[in-house]
C-alpha cells in the first residue's frame, strides 16, 4: 500500500517558496517550519511561536495562525503577554535557496570574467593575450619574435591602453583614421618603388574613378559585340553580354545577383578600399592573404559569369598600349616554316618563368639584321650620316668673321636648329627661316633683302659662332652652356635627364668640335672678345673621320665644312637620346602662360619632330614611339596584356613536349592589321580550357588575373633581356 | 490542438525559412566587399541578447508579453539561429589568440549547455511520469521524512508487538540510510534500479525467518522502499532539471561581458569597412 505524500489542497499543502532566497535550514530532513526564514536569512521560529493577544471585552483571546499551531491551549497570561515561552520549532540556520545559489555563482561567474579581462586587459600582456592569432608568413618579421606583440606598427591601438582601445571604439572618427593608418603601414612596404603606385594601390583596381568607367564601357561594347557574333565571339555559353543570361546561372551569378539586389554595387568612401577589405591578417602563417572567391571578384563587374568554364567572354585581341618593338611575326612567317627562325632563338623565360623575354638584338636581330647585310636598316644612316653642324652660306654687308670658303649649308641641320633654339635672341631668326622661308636660308637671305633686314644675317652669323664656340669649350663653363642651351631650347631645367644625357653625348664630342673651330674659325675667341681678326685662315683641306674610341662615328668634312655623326653600332648613345629628347618635349604640352618666346620654340621643336621619323626610319622602323617615350625594348608582360592578367609560361611550357611547340597557343594569323598582336590570332579560351576545367587544373579568377595592375614590390620584369 | 510534434516541425520549419533569408542576406553582403564579420558579429550580438531576454521575462510579472513556454520555444529555436551565425561568423575556423579562444570556448559550453539542457527538459519529464507520483521538488525533503518516519514506527512495532529484532537489524543495517537521506544518484541518473532491486532482494531474502505479521510488516516496508526509490528517483531527475542552468546561465553572463570587450576591440583594431 503506498502512502499518499502530495496534498494540494491549500489547508493540508504546505506554501513553497522557491523564489525567496532563503529556506528553513531544517527544510532538509523535512522538518521545514511553515513560515520559513525573513528575507534576510533569519530564523522566524521565535517569532512563529508567539502571537499578539487581543482583548475581546475583559479577556485576551490568542491570535496565533493555524499555520503555526493555532489557538494554544493555555491562551494568553492575564496581563495580556502570549504564553508561549519558546517556539514549537527549534531555531534553524536558514540556507540559501537553489535559485539563490544559483544567483550567486552566476555573480561569481560575472566576477570570474571581469576579473580576468581586468587582468588581461590591464597588464602589459593585453596584446598578447588579446591578439586574434598569428600574422601570415610573409608577415613574421613583423610580428617579431615570440613573445613580442609589435602591434603598433599597423594598429594605432597597438601602443595604447585599453582605455585609449575604448576610445577608439567609441569614436567613429578615430575607427577611420584606423582603418587608413593600416592601409597607410601597409604601402610603408608594399608599392614603395613608386609613389604613383602608392597613390593609386588603394584605388579600385589602381584606377581612377574615370578609367575605371572607361573599362566598364570598353567591356560592355566588346560583349555587346561578342553577343553581336563579331569575331571574337564565342561558342557555346560564352556569348555573355551584360549581365549572365538564364542559362549561365549558377551559384556565383545567383550570389551575385542577390547581393546587387540587397546592396547595389560597392561604393567607397573617396574611391579608396581598404587593404584588409581583401587581405586579411592574424590567420596564422598557413593563411594564403590573397585569396579570393570568383564571386566576390566579380561583384564590381558588369559582365558577369559562373566560371571561367561557364561564361567567361572569349579573349580579345590586346590592346596595345606599348607597343614595343615593332616586329609583325606573320611578316616573317615564311622563316618560320622553314625552320630557320625558332621561338628560342629569339624568345627566353624570364628567370622566374613567368614571361618570354626578348632576347636583346645582338642575339636575336644581328643574326639577319647585321649591318651591312641588305636587310640592316642601319644602312641608310651610314650612307646618309647625321648632319650635326654645318655653316650656312651667307653674304654680309659689313665686315665679318665667317669662312665664306667653307660655308656651304642651304638649310639648318635639325640638330643645329635645337642648340641655336637655345639662344633667344636667334629664336625668332629660326622661326623664321622654318616658316617663312621654309627652311631655305637663301630664300630666307633674299627675303631679308626685301625688307631691308640684312643685318640679321649678321645676327645669325653671330648666334652660330656662339654655338660652335660653346660646342668646342672643354671646360666646365662649356658643359654649363650646352646644357643651359639644351634646357633652354627644350623649355626645361638642366636637370632634365634628357638634357643631361644629351648635353653629355655632346660633351663627349667636344674635341670634334674644337677641331671643327680649329679648322674654321680659328680666331673665333678672338672675334667673340671683340678683337680685330684676319678674314684670311689658313685651312686644311683633308677629311679626316674620327676614330677613336671616344669619338667612333664623328666626322668633320673638310670639303663641306661639316660635322656629321654617323651611329656605328646599334643602340647609338647620341641618336638614342637625340630621338627621346626631341619626342619627349614636342609631345609635352605648352603651358598655358607660355610667353611667345617659348611658343616659338615649341612650333620649331614640333617641326623638328615631324621629321623625325623620315629622318631616323632606321629607327622607328622598329622602336614604335609611344606619347613622351620610345620604346627602345620590347614591351613586357604588364604592358602588352591588360595589367591584370598574369600567366606563367614556365609550367606550361613544360607540358609542350616540342620545345618549339608555341604555336599551340600562339597562332600566327596570315596577312598583316594594325590590330593583329605581333602577327599573332587571338588567344584562344578554348586551348586553356582543355586543361583549366572543374577538377582539373585550377580555373578561378586569381589563376590568370590580379587584382593590381602591378604587383606589391615587384620589380617590373625587364621586356628583353640584357638590354641596352 | 496542435501536438507538440508538430509545433516542432512548424518551428524548425520557420527556422530554417529564417536561417534561409540571414544567411544569404550575410553572403551578399560580404559579396560587396564589406566585412561580413561586422554584419553577422552584431546579428549574432542581437540573436544573443534576444536570447538573454527569456531570462529577463522569467523574472517579470509584468507587463504580460506572451507565455513562458512561448519565450521558452523563441529561446530554442533562436538559440539554434545564433549557432547558425556563430559558425557563419567564426568562418568555421578554430581562434587562434587567447582571447578570441576563451569567447570561441564560452560559447560553445553555453550552447552545449543550451542543447543539453533542451535534451533534459524534453527528456526527463517524460521519465518522471513513468516512475512513482508526481511531486515538487522542494516537497521531496518533507516526504522523504514521512517515508522515513513511516519506516522507523513499523520497525518498532515489528519488535514492540513481536520481540523480533530481524526486522529492526535490517532497518538498522540497510534501510535506516536509504531512508534518511537521497541514494543512488548517479543509477537514478542512467534510470538503473538495480540498487532498489538489491533492497528488495535483501528484504525478500528474510521472508523465511518472519513471523505472518511480521511479513505484514515487511510487505509495508517493501512498498515504503519503493515510494522512496521512487522519491529518489524524482529528486535526482528533477535535481539536474535545475543544476544544468547552474552552467547555462553563469556561462551567458561571462559571454556577454566578453561580448562587450570583443566589441571594443574590434572596433579598435580592426581596419576594413564595417
Amino acid at each position: 500500500m503506498r502512502i499518499p505524500l502530495q496534498q494540494l489542497d491549500h489547508r493540508s499543502s504546505s506554501y513553497e517558496r522557491p523564489n525567496q532566497d532563503w529556506v528553513c535550514g531544517w527544510a532538509r530532513d523535512g522538518h521545514a517550519c511553515k513560515l520559513g526564514p525573513d528575507g534576510k536569512g533569519r530564523c522566524t521560529a521565535q517569532a512563529q511561536a508567539h502571537c499578539a493577544p487581543v482583548r475581546e471585552g475583559d479577556r485576551w483571546v490568542c491570535t496565533r495562525a493555524d499555520v503555526f499551531g493555532g489557538t494554544c491551549e493555555q491562551g494568553p497570561l492575564p496581563d495580556g503577554r502570549c504564553c508561549n515561552p519558546k517556539p514549537e520549532q527549534e531555531v534553524c540556520q536558514p540556507v540559501r535557496s537553489m535559485r539563490a545559489k544559483r544567483a550567486l555563482v552566476v555573480r561569481l561567474a560575472a566576477m570570474l570574467a571581469l576579473g580576468i579581462l581586468v587582468i588581461g586587459l590591464a597588464g602589459p600582456w593585453r596584446l598578447h593575450f588579446t591578439s586574434p592569432g598569428e600574422l601570415s608568413a610573409s608577415h613574421m618579421a613583423i610580428q617579431g619574435p615570440p613573445g613580442s606583440q609589435n602591434c603598433g606598427v599597423c594598429h594605432v591601438s597597438g601602443d595604447t591602453t585599453f582605455g585609449g582601445w575604448v576610445k577608439a571604439a567609441l569614436m567613429s572618427g578615430d575607427y577611420e583614421s584606423n582603418t587608413a593608418h593600416q592601409s597607410s603601414q601597409c604601402l610603408a612596404c608594399h608599392f614603395s618603388t613608386s609613389t604613383r603606385d602608392q597613390a593609386a594601390a588603394l584605388r579600385v583596381h589602381s584606377r581612377s574613378e574615370e578609367a575605371m568607367a572607361r573599362m566598364a564601357e570598353k567591356s560592355n561594347a566588346r560583349a555587346d559585340s561578342n553577343a553581336a557574333g563579331q569575331p571574337g565571339s564565342g561558342d557555346q555559353g560564352t556569348a555573355s553580354p551584360g549581365r549572365s543570361p538564364m542559362a549561365l546561372a549558377g551559384l556565383t551569378t545567383a550570389s551575385l545577383d542577390l547581393a546587387e539586389l540587397i546592396h547595389g554595387k560597392p561604393q567607397f568612401d573617396d574611391d579608396v578600399i581598404p587593404c584588409a577589405t581583401c587581405h586579411r591578417e592574424h590567420l596564422g602563417p598557413d593563411h594564403n592573404m590573397k585569396a579570393m572567391s570568383d564571386a566576390k571578384c566579380q561583384v564590381c563587374h558588369e559582365t558577369r559569369f559562373e566560371s571561367f568554364n561557364k561564361g567567361h567572354p572569349e579573349f580579345t585581341a590586346l590592346d596595345h598600349t606599348n607597343r614595343g618593338i615593332i616586329f609583325d611575326h606573320s611578316e616573317h612567317a615564311t622563316r618560320f616554316e622553314g625552320g630557320k627562325l625558332k621561338c628560342a632563338q629569339c624568345h627566353e623565360a624570364d628567370p622566374l618563368g613567368r614571361t618570354m623575354l626578348v632576347r636583346p638584338f645582338e642575339t636575336a636581330c644581328e643574326g639577319c639584321h647585321a649591318q651591312g647585310s641588305e636587310d640592316h636598316h642601319g644602312d641608310a644612316i651610314k650612307k646618309n650620316a647625321l648632319l650635326v653642324l654645318q655653316l650656312p652660306s651667307m653674304e654680309f654687308d659689313e665686315k665679318m668673321y665667317w669662312p665664306m670658303d667653307y660655308a656651304y649649308a642651304e638649310r639648318l641641320t635639325p640638330m643645329m636648329t635645337m642648340l641655336l633654339a637655345g639662344d633667344d635672341a636667334a629664336v625668332p631668326m629660326l622661326k623664321s627661316i622654318t616658316y617663312d622661308s621654309y627652311g631655305d636660308l637663301y630664300e630666307w637671305q633674299l627675303t631679308l633683302e626685301d625688307n631691308d633686314e640684312t643685318e640679321k644675317k649678321a645676327e645669325l652669323a653671330q648666334a652660330i659662332k656662339h654655338l660652335v664656340k660653346d660646342l668646342a669649350e672643354y671646360s666646365d663653363e662649356g658643359a654649363e652652356a650646352r646644357s643651359q642651351r639644351i634646357a633652354a631650347a627644350f623649355d626645361t631645367t638642366t636637370d632634365d635627364p634628357a638634357v643631361r644625357n644629351l648635353a653629355a653625348e655632346l660633351a663627349s664630342a667636344s674635341f670634334v668640335m674644337q677641331m671643327f673651330k680649329q679648322r674654321y674659325m680659328p680666331q673665333l675667341d678672338q672675334d667673340m672678345k671683340g678683337e680685330d681678326v684676319s678674314s684670311d685662315d689658313d685651312e686644311s683641306d683633308q677629311a679626316q673621320w674620327m676614330t677613336s674610341k671616344n669619338m667612333s662615328g664623328w666626322r668633320v668634312d673638310s670639303d663641306e665644312g661639316t660635322i656629321s655623326y654617323r651611329p656605328v653600332v646599334h643602340a647609338d648613345g647620341l641618336l638614342k637620346h637625340w630621338i627621346e629628347a626631341v619626342v619627349k618635349f614636342s609631345h609635352r604640352p605648352l603651358a598655358a602662360d607660355a610667353d611667345a618666346l617659348a611658343k616659338d620654340r615649341h612650333e620649331l621643336l614640333t617641326r623638328i619632330a615631324e621629321n623625325l621619323e623620315n629622318d631616323f626610319r632606321a629607327c622607328t622602323e622598329c622602336h614604335s614611339e609611344q606619347g613622351e617615350h620610345i620604346n627602345w625594348t620590347a614591351a613586357g608582360r604588364q604592358y602588352a596584356a591588360s595589367g591584370y592578367v598574369k600567366f606563367n609560361h614556365r609550367p606550361h611550357m613544360a607540358m609542350l613536349h616540342d620545345p618549339d611547340n608555341c604555336t599551340t597557343c600562339h597562332v600566327l594569323k596570315t596577312g598583316s592589321g594594325e590590330n593583329m598582336v605581333h602577327g599573332f590570332e587571338p588567344h584562344r579560351k578554348a586551348v586553356c580550357e582543355n586543361c583549366h576545367a572543374p577538377g582539373n587544373a585550377n580555373n578561378t579568377c586569381l589563376n590568370c588575373h590580379q587584382y593590381h595592375e602591378t604587383r606589391p614590390n615587384a620589380s617590373i620584369v625587364t621586356a628583353s633581356v640584357g638590354q641596352k | 490542438m496542435i501536438t507538440f510534434k508538430a509545433r516542432r516541425r512548424r518551428l524548425s520549419l520557420v527556422t530554417l525559412a529564417v536561417a534561409a533569408v540571414i544567411i544569404p542576406l550575410l553572403l551578399a553582403w560580404s559579396l560587396s566587399l564589406h566585412d561580413i564579420a561586422f554584419v553577422s558579429g552584431w546579428t549574432l550580438l542581437s540573436l544573443v541578447i534576444v536570447l538573454t531576454l527569456f531570462n529577463v521575462r522569467k523574472k517579470l510579472t509584468y507587463p504580460p508579453l506572451f507565455k513562458s513556454s512561448t519565450w521558452l520555444q523563441l529561446h530554442v529555436y533562436v538559440g539554434y539561429l545564433a549557432i547558425l551565425v556563430f559558425f557563419f561568423h567564426t568562418g568555421a575556423r578554430l581562434p587562434r589568440g587567447l582571447f578570441e579562444s576563451v569567447l570561441y570556448a564560452l560559447f560553445l559550453l553555453l550552447a552545449l549547455s543550451g542543447i543539453v539542457g533542451l535534451y533534459l527538459s524534453r527528456s526527463v519529464p517524460n521519465s518522471l511520469a513513468d516512475r512513482g507520483s508526481e511531486v515538487i521538488f522542494e516537497r521531496i525533503p518533507r516526504f522523504r521524512r514521512e517515508l522515513s518516519d513511516r519506516a522507523k514506527a513499523l520497525v518498532l512495532q515489528s519488535i514492540e508487538k513481536h520481540g523480533s529484532s530481524i526486522l529492526s537489524d535490517f532497518y538498522s543495517m540497510r534501510l535506516a540510510d536509504f531512508m534518511s537521506r537521497p541514494q543512488h544518484l548517479g543509477a537514478h541518473l542512467i534510470r538503473s534500479e538495480r540498487p532498489r532491486q538489491q533492497i528488495l532482494h535483501d528484504l525478500e531474502a528474510l521472508d523465511r525467518y518472519l513471523s505472518e505479521s511480521e511479513r505484514e510488516i515487511a510487505r509495508e516496508l517493501t512498498s515504503l522502499i519503493g515510494q522512496k526509490d521512487d522519491l529518489d528517483f524524482h529528486y535526482t531527475r528533477q535535481g539536474i532539471l535545475k543544476l544544468w542552468l547552474f552552467a547555462h546561465i553563469p556561462l551567458t553572463y561571462m559571454l556577454l561581458i566578453f561580448l562587450v570587450a570583443h566589441v571594443v576591440l574590434v572596433y579598435a583594431f580592426a581596419g576594413t569597412i564595417s
